[in-house]
């Protein structure tokens, strides 16, 4: 179930964020997305969940633009955090699965005492965490974390991605960063995406 | 928050808002006293300011004061006709208003899913909006009862109302917890429930207590041009006809603290539903 992306184009705003890309992905392990802003990693993520058509170009293994009608299951962490605010942390993340138990996961992430709290009064760091919490109750075969321990302090950062490179061993887990030191932690393939857009129409 | 329960969790989460939340009345700064001080004080400083007015003017024809009010309003309270007018017409209008809310909340969803009714239905809610009370009111007397009338022209009043909110309410959902739910496989109920309902609501809410100021003030308009036997509108139209002053503010004064009382409810009955769903 490899995922192949076929000289994709993808502009927004008339501004060309993807040029005749083509990448093949593994249907497992740990990948990194890094380049500098602009450079279409966020794109890339969108193209595969689904919630974005490519302009041109192909993409095999993944069911196009039809975001979670069918396929595999794909677990997204957005950049922003896109949680239910009014609703509580547990809340939160029993939502998307009635087999996962959130406690325990709030507990690895070091979030549970913040499980009854509605997530719009909690921090920036423990709202994160919930999102992450939330994508591993889903339990998918992709997950596309954008940017996903960003604004963690350095300790909570390393108890969150020990969390997350077993999942590397039976999906495909694929994170957008900025930082090499990340990149090395986590392990797998790193992916440079070339620098911001020289071709603007 | 209540505190009939106190584990260590709610002690922590009391101790970390010392402060009063948002919707707990607190006393404003220059205020030496309590929440309940302070409304009675602005409540007696309206009563003294009425007083003065009443005394200034020196007629009960023009502004009767607050004691021969209160009097007529306690002489009203023995008198059976008195609930029986209450009850007809606090009926008539409720009937007219929830109505409206039902009509209105199924229009908004309808016009905010298929567009061609947006476009269908926009000119006429316009309409509505726009024609002033008293022709709807003369009009629907020649087509109805004078009863039927009273719920119809509140319920004219309030639809737009709610479907303008809830619709405004639809169209501030955050599209990117719309994509969000979209991901993560939400059931379409799942979707109202955590995404569409907790946009909504604050536009519910305001929607439904302007509307019932709304349903009341047109509601007694119907009902004094109409005067239905028996009802708020009829004795109002009679404190006019005989120049009954006092009357007429006895009158409004009970149709002022129902409005508020009704209010109170729904609000309260809305918030107790949306708890539970």
């Amino acid at each position: 179930m490899s995922i192949e992306l076929i000289s994709i184009h993808k502009s927004y705003d008339h501004q060309i964020i993807l040029k005749d890309f083509s990448l093949t992905l593994p249907d497992k392990g740990i990948v990194c997305l890094q380049g500098p802003s602009g450079s279409g990693k966020t794109t890339l993520l969108r193209l595969l969940a689904g919630l974005d058509a490519p302009d041109s170009g192909e993409i095999k293994g993944l069911p196009v633009s039809k975001a979670g009608a069918h396929g595999p299951k794909i677990a997204m962490v957005f950049q922003e955090d896109r949680l239910l605010p009014s609703f509580s942390a547990r809340r939160n993340i029993a939502i998307v699965s009635k087999e996962a138990d959130p406690d325990q996961l709030m507990e690895r992430l070091g979030i549970l005492d913040a499980a009854d709290k509605p997530v719009h009064a909690l921090s920036g760091g423990m709202q994160r965490r919930v999102a992450l919490a939330r994508a591993m109750a889903y339990g998918a075969d992709i997950y596309l974390l954008d940017e996903p321990f960003k604004g963690l302090d350095p300790a909570t950062k390393k108890r969150v991605m020990d969390q997350f490179i077993p999942l590397g061993e039976r999906a495909l887990v694929i994170v957008v960063t900025h930082d090499a030191a990340e990149a090395d932690y986590l392990g797998g393939t790193t992916i440079e995406l070339a620098g911001p857009p020289l071709h603007r129409k | 928050m209540t505190r009939s329960t106190t584990s260590d969790k709610e002690d922590a989460q009391l101790h970390q808002s010392p402060t009063a939340g948002p919707g707990e009345p607190k006393a404003s700064p220059g205020f030496p006293m309590g929440p309940i001080g302070q409304k009675l004080l602005v409540f007696l400083f309206w009563i003294l300011v009425w007083a003065a007015a009443g005394m200034a003017v020196g007629q009960e024809l023009l502004i009767p004061g607050p004691g021969i009010v209160f009097s007529r309003l306690l002489a009203l309270l023995g008198t059976k006709p008195f609930y029986f007018s209450i009850f007809a017409s606090m009926g008539r209008i409720m009937l007219g208003f929830l109505l409206a809310v039902v009509a209105g909340t199924l229009l908004s969803v309808l016009t905010a899913t298929i567009p061609f009714f947006k476009h269908l239905f926009s000119p006429l809610i316009g309409m509505i909006k726009a024609t002033p009370v008293a022709s709807f009111i003369i009009l629907a007397l020649v087509w109805l009862s004078s009863e039927g009338v009273v719920t119809f022209v509140a319920f004219l009043m309030v639809l737009p109302l709610v479907w303008g909110n809830l619709s405004q309410g639809i169209r501030a959902t955050d599209r990117q917890l719309l994509e969000m739910s979209r991901m993560f496989r939400f059931s379409r109920w799942k979707v109202v429930r955590y995404v569409y309902i907790p946009s909504v609501m604050p536009h519910f809410v305001s929607a439904v207590t302007t509307g019932i100021g709304f349903a009341w003030k047109s509601g007694i308009a119907a009902e004094v041009l109409g005067t239905p036997k028996g009802s708020v509108g009829q004795a109002l139209y009679n404190a006019k006809i005989y120049l009954e002053t006092p009357d007429l503010f006895a009158w409004t004064l009970v149709v002022i603290i129902l409005s508020l009382i009704i209010e109170r409810g729904v609000l309260w009955f809305i918030h107790w539903t949306a708890a539970r769903l």
